[in-house]
């Protein structure tokens, strides 16, 4: 039975590295595709820096528009991947081993580009740094009571503990690369290895980092959402001054978050042949995750529709049904169908079970939470509490063209991650290969 | 060395440094573009200079403030009796005509098929050898003629010396004033024998009725009417507007009643209100003893078609037991018999009422230049066609520009073989002209004006002139001097001006013995006399065919005309008055066509749609508008839209087809509440309703302190007229910039100061109410901009402002997201002001760049300026020296600053008033600003 | 780099290398060190460590955090009292966010910091005989300073390959 594990523990190695030789033309090719969309984001953002925001579709009132659904869609995006490795790490959920390591990358690519729009949507970008603390001529220093403020410091928190923690899981599994390899890529390996051999001192203290850093992500995913909400609920504009969007948005966020690494793992597998690895139980659970957040989303829309209409005549009450049946109405039919509809066909296991299915649910659901953001920012400053100034807002091309950009962003880094890096956590997924070698052999007995 | 810090040192050398290293790009201009400037001239401290407003008839006084050799502000003149210190829209925006970049800046002669710069001396010099070659034997032109717009002072006497030396013709020199009342003064002079226009009181008038005479934005003295009527209101017992038209204007927008007449119908509404009041029946007290002559004279009765008999008899009562009261009308637009007509029928009723000597004055109008009738006009242009004037002198009159194309002026022009056009632009006449010798603009130049008898309003140069230009009294003299004209001994206007304002000053009563004295009287701007109003005698002959009549118009679509407070459909006015949107439609930079919303369903029109107007005198294209409150019968649009002049005169009737084609107007603002109460009403003598359920004032945490001052605002909604001229202060004090139509189009109008209109319908299309709100920051004490901004960009200063740092700002747009008033404005694109218009900047106040929040201040450069000169002078700030621009010029005095710590200050007491409540209560953010509701009348 | 001499033992599974691990502890070696490709729990246990101290290096860092956030907003607050929107200079539940994140970042750094220099002591106070298949799929169990007794002790319990340690 020893060579048995011996043998799975090859198997898994020889998997993972054949998974870092993708398609190369299709690899070429999508690089290529995101290095575009990254140009033109850039080229529009050029436009606004030079000649100022009236490139935007922006006006009085309507002061936010997609760069900040962006913002939140990606800060969304960014929620799933700590949830899974930590979380659910905390909840010792086994089936987590195969997919976290994508989960955090995506994560930290997500908060690389969310952090990009509250810089991009300035008026003046290059006084960006304004919003940090340090000691400056301007014997100046930054309002800790803005949301604003919370916001930068909630992000790059978030960025820098959710590297840490692709860092500290990567360890292990790019020291086994270290030691397969020569040359440049060695060196590289050995960047992320920080040393590692392996010994029992080192996965000692290994453990216990892992544990703790868990134990911070899982708050700090709950904080973060809930402060990228509060720069809504602070605010006194009637469809957004609400208690109960920090749940909302967070149970939005992971929504979003799950669906994104269903839609990026579903093509990824095939792509690298991970059957063997990520098997159709993974997805299974990860619909499951699906299916319960979008109840919670189900149920706050509800809530925050009833608690609208039960305060009676007046700008809240107006505001949300101008949400609905306003001029961004067909938005809001869609998300309702993307966010709640879609994800409730999950509970039939036919469709939870074929991919094509999922794909189609998760992608509608991501279509779904892009829209969500961009009805509450847009629909409420339409119809704000003066009515001599209710406006429109229509998006215009450079904001679509950075949209694009970030989404080129995010996909050139997921990429580079595909091609360099283990995709799966290989030194986890030898403990699972050996207890299951253990359950096998209690079940032969 | 002591006292020198690190800092400082550094602060030093650095700067030096920098000095030492950057060579400026272009040789250094001087601050004070004087080569020895006056030792009263300081920079950083404003100059005043008073001197009078000629952007219209009224003759309003100004005060000009200059910094640094320009001048940078207009306002009113507070010892003028008729401005009082107010200044309306057009008044203030001379001051961009002044700045206009289209400008002439120089002579230009005729060479060949286009007009060539030319030096002033050989231009006057080949002027002069042709006028000599015309010559007859008796040293006259006979073709000669001058049309010139109203000069009632040495300007008007020089030309008029000027065309009887060197013209032949009894009526060489026309005066030409396309929106002259001249309905109203033919109606004077048969009915009283007296040519003038009315100077009204109508502070004392406890009822108004206007027959469609915007007198609240054009007509007559715009400025006076709406203190007097607002001198009224705000009381229980207020003055009482009637608007009597097819169309609810601005003026209209003030009423308490409105009737709504088929167009041209005014006429016969006026003349059953005469019959009314001198019916018997009726028992009308006082009625003067022609009052059977005048009953005798009047035409049969005729059925009404808008207005009910009911109507009449109500209003009759009203006037019969509200007294005095003042009839106002009829419009410039009202022309011809009928016009005449309907001023006579107004008269009569003031005349029936005892109005005269009290509020309806006559005897105070000027005399002097009078504009010609019309039919001279005619004549002119008739000889012209015929070929008979041989040489025309145009003194800022552009008929061309100005009369219906049914008028053929350009025929008439083409005709005349030397045209001499005396003006500030290159204007439609202008370029016909042989000659365009530029004149000073009005603040660049000397003279002196009758603005009505008893009065004497001097002008003076605020600047030293921008251009090569030349004062064109002063070319008349050099040309009469260079002809050798008999009787014109002057080479010297400014000489001959004074002479004859200091003649007039002595004659009023003036002292003017010492040099001193006249400074001070020059200082002044404006000497008063006292001149006893006449109780004018009715000549009752040809009674009867001046109250001529016709019947009602027949159903169908008539044109009408209206004025606007500001010029958002002149092509020619200056930015501010076309960008600034109309306070009742939200159009902005252009022309419209106004139907009513039945008329507009019959032929499927949407706002937007490009019509095709067509009269019998001609057609034009004009985008549709749907306005709450028009006559269906009636097509209206506003009396400076260019197409108007190929449509003819108003009255006629009107076809329209769509062209299938749209037109992107620039409309700003929904004309609705949504019934969220934000410009009150409240009836007759009633309270406010207060909201329920929240405690004003109650906060977690504790309230600011204010140690000093709290600036704060009162806003009389019962006053304000929504005549906009706060707003166009707002833009002159505080550098707005002036974005043109496509950014309005976007919603991007950078006013830091809206009035905002609600239409309020009613059962009927006359129960619908105009609701309007001056809207701006309200520096509240719980403000919620502030704490949302992450880099301390906008603040509370101990002061009571709301403060924003541009320097800080860094463009997130929270604060404006997050603001329920919507009062803040952003930069979407670096302001551009065109050469020269930047010179009207104020340099007490940043231009803003681009990415950066603004909003209101409260002018707290005023405020600085205020507190300064009273520091200097030691003592405290007085109550009322602190004025906003708004609050400075509003001249319905509907706006009121200071102090609200000071119990006693005008602001306090405003808002302890009983109609007060601030906007948007029920968000607790404690506004600076209270608004007292306005009282509803009883419709 | 330290050596020591010792002997090393091959193992392909981990129960094996636990028993071996537990027989060396029975047989008086004190110091058993080990590698494999990931923490097995079996083989965890009969190592029979101590409790890694990352802990308490972590809740410093955390407290080091608080400190840093509080001084960070209440400080700059009353160094530049700014009134904004009515509230108070000092607000609290504003600041608490703040301080949320910072605790969490300092103490998630201090946590990373902690770990990699624990493992680099680690590797520097005891030495263990490098070979890449420790990272993937055998177990290495070194007893330094071991004999034969030692050998015939780690074949017992079932390793592939015993090799001296010169």
């Amino acid at each position: 039975m020893s060579a048995a594990i011996a043998e799975r523990m090859r198997s898994l190695d020889q998997t993972t590295e054949d998974a870092l030789r993708p398609p190369r033309y299709g690899w070429a090719a999508l690089v290529a595709v995101s290095l575009t969309c990254i140009a033109i984001g850039v080229y529009s953002w050029s436009l606004i820096i030079r000649f100022g925001m009236q490139y935007t579709g922006l006006n009085r009132p309507v002061g936010w528009g997609v760069l900040i659904t962006d913002f939140v869609f990606w800060v969304g995006i960014a929620h799933s991947g700590t949830l899974i490795s930590a979380v659910l790490f905390l909840f010792r959920a086994r089936f987590r081993t195969a997919v976290y390591r994508a989960a955090e990358a995506m994560t930290v690519f997500g908060v690389m580009t969310a952090g990009l729009f509250p810089i991009i949507h300035l008026g003046r970008p290059w006084y960006a740094h304004w919003i940090l603390p340090y000691p400056n001529q301007r014997h100046l220093q930054i309002n800790f009571r803005s949301p604003l403020v919370w916001d930068a410091f909630a992000i790059s928190t978030y960025f820098c503990v959710s590297a840490m923690f692709l860092l500290a899981g990567l360890m292990p599994d790019a020291a086994a690369l270290r030691d397969g390899s020569q040359g440049l890529r060695r060196r590289f390996y050995a960047l992320f290895a920080l040393g590692w051999r392996g010994t029992a001192e080192e996965w000692r203290h290994h453990g216990r980092a892992y544990l703790f850093f868990a134990a911070f992500a899982t708050p700090l995913v709950i904080s973060v959402h809930s402060v990228v909400s509060w720069d809504f609920a602070v605010s006194i504009v009637p469809g957004w001054h609400s208690t109960l969007f920090p749940p909302y948005f967070v149970a939005g966020a992971i929504l979003s978050g799950v669906a994104m690494v269903i839609t990026l793992l579903i093509p990824i597998r095939r792509a690298m042949k991970l059957e063997s690895i990520i098997t159709l139980d993974h997805f299974d659970m990860l619909s499951r995750l699906v299916i319960l957040t979008s109840l919670i989303l189900t149920y706050s829309y509800s809530t925050e529709f009833l608690l609208a209409l039960r305060a009676g005549p007046g700008p809240e009450r107006d505001t949300l049904l101008y949400r609905a049946t306003g001029a961004f109405w067909p938005f809001f039919w869609l998300m309702v169908l993307g966010n709640c509809v879609g994800p409730l066909f999950l509970f039939f296991k036919r469709v939870r079970g074929s991919l094509v299915g999922l794909f189609f649910v998760c992608v509608l659901v991501n279509v779904g939470m892009w829209l969500e953001r961009f009805n509450i920012v847009v629909s409420s400053l339409e119809h704000n509490r003066v009515p001599f100034d209710w406006g429109t807002y229509h998006p215009r091309l450079v904001e679509i063209g950075i949209t694009l950009g970030s989404f080129g962003w995010f996909f050139f880094w997921f990429l580079l991650f595909l091609k360099l890096l283990p995709a799966i956590s290989v030194s986890e997924l030898k403990e699972d290969a050996h207890h299951a070698a253990l359950h096998e052999a209690a079940h032969a007995a | 060395m002591p006292g020198i810090g690190r800092r400082f040192f550094l602060k030093v050398v650095s700067a030096t440094g920098v000095a030492a290293a950057c060579s400026p790009s272009h040789a250094p201009e001087k601050l004070i573009p004087l080569l020895n400037p006056p030792e009263n001239l300081v920079p950083g401290k404003p100059l005043f200079y008073r001197t009078v407003c000629r952007g219209c008839g009224a003759g309003c006084g100004v005060t000009a403030r200059s910094r640094e050799g320009r001048v940078v502000k207009l306002e009113g003149n507070p010892d003028d009796p008729i401005s009082a210190g107010a200044l309306c829209a057009r008044g203030q925006a001379e001051l961009q005509g002044l700045y206009a970049p289209d400008r002439l800046r120089g002579p230009l002669a005729r060479q060949g098929d286009e007009l060539k710069p030319l030096p002033w001396a050989a231009a006057l010099a080949q002027l002069g050898g042709l006028l000599g070659k015309l010559r007859g034997s008796d040293g006259r032109i006979a073709g000669l003629r001058l049309l010139s717009r109203c000069e009632p002072g040495s300007a008007g006497a020089v030309q008029r010396s000027f065309a009887s030396a060197l013209g032949a013709a009894k009526n060489a020199r026309v005066v030409f004033e396309p929106r002259d009342l001249a309905s109203l003064r033919a109606a004077n002079m048969k009915l009283f024998g007296r040519a003038e226009l009315p100077v009204l009181a109508l502070s004392r008038a406890r009822s108004v009725v206007s027959f469609g005479a915007d007198f609240l934005e054009t007509w007559l003295s715009p400025v006076e009417q709406a203190r007097g009527l607002m001198a009224g209101r705000g009381e229980p017992d207020r003055t009482r507007l009637t608007w009597i038209s097819p169309r609810l204007s601005m003026s209209g927008a003030n009423a308490d009643t409105w009737l709504c007449t088929a167009p041209g119908e005014e006429l016969q509404v006026a003349l059953e209100l005469l019959r009314w009041l001198l019916d018997p029946v009726n028992q009308v007290a006082a009625l003067p003893p022609e009052a059977a002559a005048i009953r005798a004279a009047l035409p049969p009765p005729r059925p009404l078609r808008g207005v009910s008999p009911e109507q009449v008899a109500h209003l009759g009562r009203e006037l019969s037991l509200r007294r005095p009261s003042a009839l106002l009308g009829p419009p410039a637009s009202a022309s011809g018999a009928e016009g005449r007509a309907l001023a006579a029928a107004v008269q009569l009723c003031n005349l029936v009422l005892g109005n005269f000597g009290k509020s309806m004055q006559l005897g105070l109008g000027s005399e002097l230049d009078a504009p010609s009738p019309e039919e001279d006009l005619y004549a002119l242009l008739e000889e012209a066609r015929r070929g008979e004037v041989t040489v025309l002198l145009l003194h800022r009159a552009d008929p061309l520009g100005k009369l219906p194309a049914s008028a053929r002026v350009e025929e008439a022009l083409r005709k005349v073989p030397l045209i001499v056009s005396l003006g500030e632009r290159l204007d439609a006449t202008a370029r016909l002209a042989h000659f365009v010798l530029p004149d000073h603009h009005a603040l660049e130049s000397f003279g002196d004006l009758e603005p009505r008898k008893g009065m004497l309003a001097l002008q003076q140069p605020v600047l030293s002139p921008l251009w090569d230009t030349r004062a064109s009294s002063q070319v008349l003299l050099d040309l009469a001097a260079a002809l050798k004209l008999p009787g014109i001994a002057d080479k010297d206007f400014r000489e001959l001006s004074k002479a004859r304002w200091q003649a007039g000053a002595k004659a009023l009563g003036a002292k003017l013995d010492t040099p001193q004295a006249q400074r001070d009287v020059q200082a002044q701007g404006v000497v008063v006399g006292h001149v006893e109003a006449l109780q004018p005698a009715l000549k009752l002959d040809g009674l009867a065919p001046l109250l001529f009549t016709k019947p009602s118009p027949a159903e169908g679509l008539h044109l009408v005309a209206f004025a606007t407070a500001l010029a958002n459909a002149d092509p020619e006015a200056p930015g501010w008055l076309r960008e600034v949107p109309d306070v009742l439609t939200g159009v902005s930079w252009s022309s419209w066509a106004e139907l009513s919303q039945a008329t507009a369903q019959r032929l499927g029109v949407k706002t937007g749609d490009l019509l095709a107007l067509s009269t019998d005198q001609g057609k034009a294209e004009l985008a549709a508008l749907i306005s709450p409150a028009l006559h269906d019968d009636a097509v209206a649009v506003p009396q400076d839209a260019p197409e108007l002049r190929a449509l003819g005169t108003p009255g006629r009737a009107v076809r329209l087809e769509r062209t299938g084609k749209t037109f992107p107007l620039a409309l700003t603002g929904r004309a609705s509440q949504e019934g969220r109460d934000l410009a009150r009403v409240i009836a007759e003598g009633g309270a406010p309703k207060r909201e329920q359920g929240h405690e004003q004032g109650r906060t977690l945490v504790a309230p600011h302190e204010h140690p000093q001052h709290r600036w704060a605002m009162s806003i009389d909604l019962d006053k304000c007229t929504g005549c906009q001229a706060c707003v166009v202060a707002c833009y002159a004090e505080n550098n707005l910039p002036v974005v043109g139509p496509q950014a309005a189009r976007e919603g991007r109008l950078m006013a830091w100061l809206r009035i905002q209109r609600s239409v309020e319908k009613g059962a009927s299309l006359e129960a619908s109410r105009v609701a309007l709100l001056p809207s701006l920051c309200q520096h509240c004490d719980a403000a919620p901009c502030e704490p949302v901004c992450p880099v301390y960009a906008t603040y509370h200063t101990p002061e009571g402002l709301n403060a924003q740092v541009y320097n800080r700002c860094i463009g997130t747009r929270y604060c404006a997201n997050n603001c329920p008033y919507d009062a803040r404005v952003f930069n979407w694109e670096d302001p551009v002001f065109v050469e020269p218009l930047q010179m009207q900047l104020n340099p007490d106040v940043s231009v803003r760049s681009k990415g950066v929040m603004e909003k209101c201040t409260f002018c707290v450069q005023r405020i600085r300026f205020a507190e300064g000169t009273a520091r200097d002078e030691g003592r405290p700030v007085r109550d009322g020296e602190v004025t906003p621009a708004c609050v400075q010029t509003c001249p319905a005095q509907a706006l009121v600053f200071g102090d609200a710590k000071d119990p006693k200050s005008r602001v306090a007491l405003a808002q302890a008033e009983s109609r007060g409540y601030r906007l948007l209560e029920e968000v607790n953010t404690l506004p600076a600003i209270a608004y007292q509701a306005r009282r509803g009348g009883k419709g | 780099m330290l050596h020591e001499p010792g002997v090393l033992a091959v193992f392909a599974d981990p129960l094996q290398a636990a028993r071996a691990v537990r027989a060396a502890h029975e047989a008086g070696h004190a110091d058993v060190r080990a590698a494999m490709p990931a923490p097995f729990p079996e083989v965890m246990e009969a190592m029979a460590q101590k409790k890694s101290i990352i802990g308490a290096v972590t809740l410093g860092g955390a407290s080091v955090g608080i400190c840093l956030g509080l001084w960070l907003t209440i400080g700059t607050s009353l160094a530049l009292p700014i009134s904004v929107g009515g509230k108070p200079v000092v607000a609290l539940p504003a600041f608490l966010v703040i301080i949320f994140e910072v605790t969490v970042l300092i103490g998630g750094l201090s946590n990373f910091l902690g770990m990699l220099i624990g493992a680099f002591a680690a590797r520097r106070k005891s030495f263990m005989p490098h070979d890449p298949r420790f990272l993937r799929d055998r177990i290495g169990v070194f007893l330094p300073g071991a004999g034969e007794s030692a050998r015939v002790l780690l074949r017992a319990a079932g390793a592939e390959e015993v090799r001296d340690v010169a």
